[in-house]
């Protein structure tokens, strides 16, 4: 199995792109982390057929 | 006086709009106040609380619904006033850097990015997941409610790529050292575990941490990893990578107890081990000749023989052999005929239900495998009662009782009331995420422990954590107390406590 991504990652400082709970951006900061926090909305405005026919037009499964 | 208030196309997080809902509630003008963002889940939810539909009918997924139950001449405006105040703070980053709206967006302005955390809530996470992958990134996914078939979908793209998925419902991981999600905040060392139990690894890691040892790596994988359907494709990825990981010379790996055909696949990669590891996949047996595996009876044990192993001990027989500590119960009295469990952190409570089964107990529970013990009323303890605070029956509109003490107050102050209760075990969950003093909030409650009952208290966390965990234990010292370091310990006492004829 390969792991040299997951291997490479773990000798590099960790820089954490946060998308979510805001208090998780501070706490990572607060311990020394390097963190960039999203300004995040729900994709295609939370709607769900919306984000179906995204992903199709995306290619994705 | 109830007031609705629709705040269209406002996106809030559901854990914040817990934590602000829960906090207007304590204003004397609230009689009640529910912050809540316009889903159908959502709207269903107010409904069946008896509210009037046709106040939030319209609103949408991106709507904010404030209703307020206000006292006779509370102003509004006040209220809203300091909404606004608290929300305003949970959302300051403490930066002033641009803050990108979209995956690939933050990878063309910061190159740099190299994992993503995701606590979005579930029915988004999966999408947002994907981007991450897509930017080559290795993924933590906070967020619950993912489907099976994503998290699959997922973790297959991930492997493929040669990345790593951690979660859904990931809550605790340590990558190079910093804390993620509900983490503590431990030495580094070499010592590397991989957990499908986030209170699980929270405990470990502090275990190994208090021992004067470190770790390397605590990477989460979610609670359905080792299922059946997603066949420990992150645990297996992961053990690959802690072997090919110069920091780390011992292996840990938790898990509650996976599908009996991928605990084969486990055992079979690890028979090529060429690093110790140390197994405890909670309450299965496992008999294993390899000389490189050692099996933990409980998440005390399974912190032992890591730091044992780190040390240099590679005796399988004598690590593997657990013996419990002698602990004194000498004149400690108490009247209650039973014991109850009001635990915060599910995989504790399911080790202290498994315990004290395994003493002999008949133990009820909400999380009880068994039908026959499972509590019809979990507001009500039943004879020998553990309950997990933490499950959706509690949490469903509150925020988790780590974070918010309020819960498992009420719940205390019950049980300290009830003649047929005698001995009561509780944890406190230190750490990132973790409220700020559990301690100090259960305090007032915990100085009027009467002479009928005694109170064991487990408290996990490091003296990194920045609540301190001997400033925490300092404050808990009382009448009828008992503080332990070490969950087993506690479960060991309460069973000597029972069975011992103190009373």
């Amino acid at each position: 199995m390969d792991t040299k991504k997951i291997n490479s990652l773990f000798q590099t400082k960790l820089q954490v792109l946060n998308i979510g709970l805001v208090m998780f951006h501070r706490s990572i900061k607060d311990s020394g982390g390097e963190s960039i926090n999203m300004d995040w909305n729900p994709p295609a405005g939370g709607d769900r057929n919306l984000m179906e026919i995204l992903r199709k037009l995306k290619g994705e499964k | 006086m109830k007031k609705y208030i629709i705040n269209e196309n406002r996106y809030f997080d559901s854990v914040e709009l817990m934590r602000i809902s829960s906090h207007l509630r304590k204003h004397s003008g609230v009689s009640d106040a529910q912050l809540i963002m316009g889903s159908e889940t959502n709207k269903q939810f107010l409904i069946d609380m008896g509210l009037d539909e046709s106040n939030f009918k319209n609103a949408t997924p991106m709507d904010l619904i404030i209703y307020l139950d206000l006292n006779e001449g509370q102003d509004e405006g006040e209220i809203i006033k300091l909404f606004e105040e608290y929300i305003s703070s949970q959302q300051e980053t403490g930066d002033s850097v641009y803050q990108p709206k979209s995956v690939s967006g933050a990878k063309k302005i910061y190159p740099g990015l190299n994992f993503t955390l995701i606590s979005v809530p579930g029915q988004y996470a999966a999408w947002e997941a994907r981007e991450a992958l897509a930017g080559d990134m290795s993924v933590m996914i906070f967020s619950d409610n993912v489907t099976i078939e994503e998290e699959l979908e997922l973790k297959t793209t991930a492997q493929e790529k040669g990345l790593l998925i951690m979660g859904p419902d990931c809550g605790t991981a340590i990558i190079n050292g910093i804390p993620l999600g509900f983490a503590n905040k431990v030495n580094r060392g070499k010592i590397g575990l991989i957990s499908a139990s986030g209170t699980g690894l929270q405990a470990v890691t502090s275990e190994i941490h208090n021992s004067g040892e470190g770790i390397s790596q605590a990477i989460g994988i979610g609670g359905r990893d080792l299922s059946e359907k997603i066949s420990g494709i992150s645990m297996k990825t992961a053990i690959h990578a802690l072997w090919n990981d110069p920091e780390t010379e011992v292996i840990v790996l938790i898990s509650k107890p996976p599908a009996e055909k991928v605990t084969k696949e486990i055992l079979e990669i690890l028979s090529g081990s060429p690093k110790p590891v140390v197994v405890y996949f909670i309450h299965t047996q496992i008999d294993s000749p390899n000389p490189n595996i050692y099996f933990a009876k409980n998440l005390s044990h399974t912190a032992q023989i890591a730091v044992a192993l780190a040390r240099g001990e590679r005796d399988k027989k004598t690590l593997e052999k657990y013996t419990g500590k002698k602990l004194s119960v000498n004149d400690i009295k108490y009247s209650g005929k039973y014991i109850r469990g009001l635990y915060t952190g599910g995989t504790l409570a399911e080790e202290a239900l498994n315990e004290l089964q395994d003493l002999g107990f008949k133990i009820y529970s909400n999380v009880h495998h068994d039908e026959k013990y499972q509590m019809k009323n979990p507001l009500q303890s039943i004879e020998n009662t553990i309950i997990d605070l933490g499950d959706d029956f509690f949490t469903r509109g509150n925020p988790h009782p780590m974070i918010s003490p309020e819960s498992r107050i009420e719940r205390l102050e019950q049980e300290l009331k009830d003649p047929d209760c005698g001995i009561i075990l509780m944890d406190i969950v230190l750490g990132n995420g973790s409220n700020e003093d559990m301690a100090g909030a259960l305090l007032p409650t915990l100085e009027h422990v009467p002479d009928s009952k005694q109170v064991c208290i487990y408290v996990l966390g490091t003296d990194l954590d920045f609540q301190d965990k001997n400033l925490q234990i300092s404050k808990l010292r009382g009448k009828n107390i008992h503080i332990f370091e070490s969950h087993i310990e506690m479960i060991e006492f309460a069973g000597v406590l029972l069975t011992g004829g103190n009373k």
